[in-house]
């Protein structure tokens, strides 16, 4: 089995020659799903060179055209020989060969779609930002009025609602009262109605609640960063170069740089080059003294991922950035060694990977498919390590969708 | 009925080459028991077992078997008491000898051997029956020398040998991990089957995270010298590889998390 591939205006034809069986579907579908990961979601398979089709090769052909329906793609086999159509006509699928229909050929025609996209290639990235509302803004509580790694009290607490209306991100834990949740305390981060945070010890895996009826997600926090409102922005970026990649925080740049504002949140769904972040393993709620944050003790509070992690995997990250300088804010975003004034606070959810469809796509949508699918494998407060030569630095991304918007920052109340 | 009391063994000290191979281990062994010690290269576990066995004196701490203090018995004196089956097929039964006389010298374990027949008739019929039940077809080969045998089939007669007479503690020291998959299988079944038939207290150094999920009653992880998880009771019956594998990462990621990543990593945390 021999595979080729040439791509023009936005239709990818992969020609196939040889047997299409149980020996060489897994290669086909492979080749289909790499690129569907980099972004070439209109596919046409030409078949005129195929020999033999067998219930595994037609297989891999069922799951390609499944998996880019769901992506908003297309998929067609064209070019079929007489046994090629024989089979799959008898087996019922021939609704996967192309009719050459009008539409189609239309489609075939008219070059990619950018949808008003401002284009622009930087350093083997190509960035795409479109603008969703540009009167769009967001309202952000700082909630909660724990201190870092100082004992809580329940003063300080805030209980956050996690409803669709909202992004959210903070240490907290749903429950009925401060008691109640007081030694189960992690990070948690919310979008679109998702909530999903990390319980403290053994397990290791976050668990996470879905808005569903009359019921909205709400967590009792220690501190948390909740911003309602708008979206103005989409950026979507994919490498151009092999092994291009944006890192967090030339993200966070490009999402000042986009609504021209000092203080922004967004929420990202993106494709992972590492993750370099801690996660909370002894619970807050449990701080005595002022020796949590003292080395080697740390160890015991917190986990650092040692190495960039998770690479290939699909991430759900809200984020706030804050360039403002204002003192009031500087307990809910801390800045990081190289940002020079930008402090960021960013949560990454960590699913395995599966394709974005290309385009302006909904947030909302797209997070609710996301929970909706496979559970979470991890979720990290993310930081940069910048060690002398072995420090990780920042996590970095290959491709995916930023939904940005400018934000002021206000004092919330605690419960 | 085995107590391991806070051991330390610290190899080469005082020397670049020094290695702190256990740092203080305690642990009880219930009669009865079947456990599994799992961990890194040099966390420690072989040593452990070696330090049970009577290889080498420990710095400090004890050892205890059904409440005797063997801490300084000789490893020959403990043989009495133990039995052990090591990773390397070719240890433990003598090459030259056949196979009915390697077996001859392990009934007599713990007992004075003197200088009078080994072999009667009796004896080798019992060997026979004995060996039959591998079901390696080896009863016919009793008078074959026991090197002309494979991996396998060797850790197989070890392992029957080791428990002829019914030893108070069992050790294996990765008695699989030399063999090929099928044979693996094979010894891991029959260990299994041994010791649940004589309900044998086992201390067994794995490096297969399935041996240690499916084997043991309890499983105890080491790293650095020192036991990091102790799996038991009900915490056991629901362990899974997934769970060894994220125990083992959650220790790996706490060794990388040193003094300047916390001072990096600390103020970011808000």
């Amino acid at each position: 089995m021999n595979i080729t591939q040439k791509e023009s205006n936005g239709i990818l034809e992969m020609g196939l020659s040889g047997r299409l069986d149980a020996a060489s579907s897994d290669f086909f579908y492979n080749a289909v799903a790499a690129n569907i990961r980099e972004g070439r979601q209109k596919i046409r398979v030409d078949a005129s060179g195929l020999e033999y089709l067998s219930s595994a090769g037609l297989r891999s052909l069922l799951r390609s055209h499944r998996e880019l329906s769901g992506v908003g793609g297309s998929f067609a086999i064209i070019r079929a020989s007489d046994f090629v159509v024989k089979t799959l006509s008898m087996s019922g699928f021939d609704s996967l060969l192309a009719l050459e229909t009008d539409a189609e050929k239309q489609a075939e025609e008219s070059p990619a779609e950018e949808g008003g996209a401002k284009v622009r290639h930087e350093e083997g990235i190509r960035l795409e930002l479109y603008e969703l509302d540009a009167d769009a803004s967001m309202e952000a509580q700082l909630c909660g009025g724990w201190k870092s790694w100082t004992a809580p009290e329940e003063g300080m607490t805030a209980r956050v609602p996690l409803g669709s209306d909202c992004v959210a991100l903070g240490i907290g834990a749903p429950g009925e009262d401060y008691a109640s949740v007081r030694e189960g305390l992690g990070d948690f981060l919310a979008a679109a109605g998702c909530a999903a945070w990390m319980p403290p010890g053994d397990s290791g895996t976050p668990d996470y609640l879905v808005q569903e009826g009359r019921f909205t997600p709400e967590v009792i926090a220690l501190s948390a960063i909740r911003g309602s409102g708008e979206f103005s922005h989409l950026l979507r970026f994919q490498p151009e170069k092999e092994g291009a990649v944006l890192s967090l925080h030339a993200l966070a740049a490009k999402t000042l740089a986009a609504t021209k504002r000092t203080s922004t949140a967004f929420t990202a769904l993106v494709e992972v080059g590492g993750l370099v972040g801690v996660s909370t393993i002894r619970s807050p709620g449990l701080i005595a003294d002022g020796k949590a944050a003292e080395f080697p003790s740390v160890r015991d509070w917190l986990s650092f991922t040692g190495e960039r992690v998770h690479e290939g995997a699909l991430a759900l990250l809200v984020g706030f950035v804050d360039a403002s300088g204002s003192a009031a804010n500087a307990a809910f975003l801390p800045e990081p060694p190289s940002t020079k004034g930008v402090r960021l606070h960013v949560h990454a959810a960590v699913f395995p990977f599966h394709p974005l469809a290309n385009g302006i796509i909904n947030m909302a949508e797209s997070v609710a498919q996301l929970f909706s699918g496979a559970e979470p494998l991890a979720l990290l407060h993310l930081v940069e390590d910048d060690r002398p030569t072995v420090g990780l630095g920042c996590s970095t991304f290959v491709r995916g969708a930023v939904w940005i918007s400018g934000v002021n920052f206000t004092k919330g109340t605690n419960s | 009925m085995l107590e391991i009391r806070n051991i330390t063994k610290t190899f080469f000290p005082g020397t670049v080459n020094e290695v702190r191979a256990l740092r203080g281990v305690t642990l009880t062994i219930e009669d009865g028991c079947f456990a599994a010690i799992i961990g890194t290269n040099g966390s420690g576990k072989s040593t452990l077992l070696n330090a049970v066995a009577g290889t080498f004196l420990p710095d400090e701490g004890s050892v205890f078997i059904d409440g005797t203090d063997i801490t300084h018995w000789p490893e020959h004196k403990r043989a009495r008491l133990v039995g052990r089956v090591f990773q390397n097929p070719f240890a433990g039964t003598a090459a030259e000898m056949t196979i009915a006389e390697n077996i001859a010298i392990a009934m007599k374990r713990g007992k004075s051997r003197g200088v009078g027949q080994a072999l009667s008739r009796s004896v080798r019929d019992e060997i026979a029956d004995k060996v039959r039940a591998l079901n390696m077809g080896l009863e016919n080969r009793l008078d074959n020398p026991i090197g002309t045998l494979s991996g396998g089939q060797r850790q197989a007669l070890t392992l029957l040998m080791a428990t002829w007479v019914r030893p108070k503690l069992l050790l294996l020291d990765e008695h699989t991990a030399a063999l090929d998959p099928k044979s693996a299988a094979q010894v891991a079944a029959l260990t299994s089957e041994i010791i649940a038939r004589d309900k044998l207290t086992v201390l067994m150094v794995t490096h297969s995270m399935q041996q240690a999920v499916q084997m043991p009653g309890r499983v105890v992880m080491m790293h650095a010298g020192n036991v990091v998880e102790d799996y038991a009771g009900e915490r056991k019956k629901g362990l899974r590889i997934a769970d060894l594998m994220r125990a083992f990462d959650r220790v790996r990621r706490r060794d990388l998390f040193d003094a300047a990543v916390a001072n990096i990593v600390v103020p970011q945390y808000a």
